[in-house]
């Protein structure tokens, strides 16, 4: 095996690993573990935050038709002392980590020991392009902050064409004008025309 | 959030049973129908306990004020992990040492005594010996005795005698952070721990004004 260590075998009875995931943004790279709490440091000399708020949905490889779609999340509940993290990351802006990149780590440790001293460095499995955020709050203090990487719909929302509405009559005719405006976009009748 | 840490006074709870030991936190698949099983260890190991205390009186309200300084499991206990079979002081009182004079402060307290010994050489995260040096008590580290610096704890699982007071003693789990050449080892393990439950610690008592709950803690890895 190339992508493992000569002497960590995966199909051991007993295995252990660190899931680490790394993010690049225009700070430079955050780095997580993820699931799990402790601070890991890899043998590069980087530091790897884990807290088991953090988690990653299956992630998936671009083969037979399936979309490498993804996303990890921050779920959390926020401190009414602490500074608001979610008013915090959207001050930050979606640009801070769109088209950057996702990448995907684990660590093989093969003792103990190795928690605290690893003996090699962690090897990148996955790398994924951040596209998307969105913040998800229900109750007064819950909160799940989540990237997305890479949908199937990727293109869908920006693919070019003309939309049925003002903008895109006035893309049509070259000029601004008032058309499509009350245009009804349900037909739902509020008010029965027939019996 | 904000999480203090509030030191248990050493003589405030009396142990009626203690397993301080380390959860390794293997997760298991199961075991299949022809008896084996796959083990996953994906997370560092921490250090567990649920000792049961005896409190009385003035001891059970001075532990309810410091169980709810900890305010549930916002706070952190730094806990003195008591643990007489793997060291004790011979002659050590529950109130502290006595001034030469065998004097106490006029609160009938002694002056706390934390046992230590140096660390002999730098020693680097993750290693599973060192060496250790014994002679401000004297007293020779023993298998199973439970030492600790900078608050992170481990277990001696081997001893070796070098010279004079000078040990190797093996440890576990591997050290998780360096330790200096002649920096301060606690014979006495200290750790920093967090509650289990927030209803942890609820002394309920008698109309012998005597409680016996049993605590639970879990060692906390970020700080």
């Amino acid at each position: 095996m190339t992508f493992w260590p000569a002497d960590f075998n995966p199909r051991d009875d007993v295995v252990a690993n660190l899931d680490l995931a790394e993010m690049d943004t225009p700070d430079g790279a955050v780095r997580f573990i993820i699931g799990t709490d402790g601070v890991f440091a890899d043998s590069n000399g980087d530091e790897w935050i884990g807290s088991s708020l953090i988690g990653a949905s299956g992630l998936k490889s671009a083969i037979n038709g399936i979309a490498p779609a993804g996303s990890v999340s921050l779920s959390f509940f926020q401190d009414p002392n602490a500074p608001d993290l979610v008013e915090q990351i959207r001050d930050l802006g979606l640009d801070y980590i769109k088209g950057r990149a996702i990448r995907f780590y684990t660590q093989p440790i093969r003792s103990q020991s190795e928690y605290q001293a690893p003996a090699t460095p962690p090897i990148l499995w996955l790398t994924r392009i951040m596209r998307t955020l969105s913040v998800k709050a229900s109750g007064a203090q819950d909160r799940v902050i989540t990237v997305g990487f890479e949908s199937w719909a990727e293109h869908r929302r920006s693919a070019r064409r003309i939309m049925l509405n003002t903008e895109g009559h006035a893309i049509l005719t070259g000029s601004a004008n008032p058309s499509l405006e009350f245009m009804p976009t349900t037909d739902t009748q509020e008010e029965s025309l027939f019996g | 959030m904000q999480r203090r840490i509030i030191t248990i006074p050493p003589g405030l709870l009396r142990f009626l049973s203690l397993d301080w030991t380390i959860d390794w936190r293997g997760q298991s698949t199961g075991q299949s129908n022809a008896g084996h099983s796959k083990l996953v260890y994906n997370a560092f190991p921490i250090w567990v306990g649920s000792p049961q205390v005896v409190l009385s009186d003035a001891g059970l309200a001075q532990w309810r004020a410091v169980n709810l300084q900890a305010q549930g499991r916002v706070g952190l206990y730094r806990i003195e992990m008591r643990d007489p079979i793997g060291f004790r002081i011979p002659g050590e009182s529950r109130k502290g040492n006595a001034f030469s004079n065998g004097a106490f402060f006029n609160t009938g307290v002694g002056v706390a005594f934390q046992p230590f010994g140096l660390a002999v050489g730098a020693v680097a995260a993750g290693s599973e010996q060192m060496r250790i040096d014994v002679s401000p008590t004297g007293i020779a580290p023993r298998q199973g005795q439970i030492m600790s610096h900078d608050d992170w704890p481990f277990a001696v699982t081997w001893v070796d005698h070098v010279s004079g007071d000078i040990y190797d003693v093996g440890l576990q789990m591997p050290l998780r952070t360096a330790i200096a050449d002649d920096a301060t080892i606690n014979l006495r393990g200290h750790g920093l721990f967090e509650a289990t439950d927030d209803l942890m610690g609820r002394a309920e008592y008698n109309i012998n004004r005597v409680a016996r709950p049993r605590l639970s803690f879990r060692e906390v890895l970020n700080r």
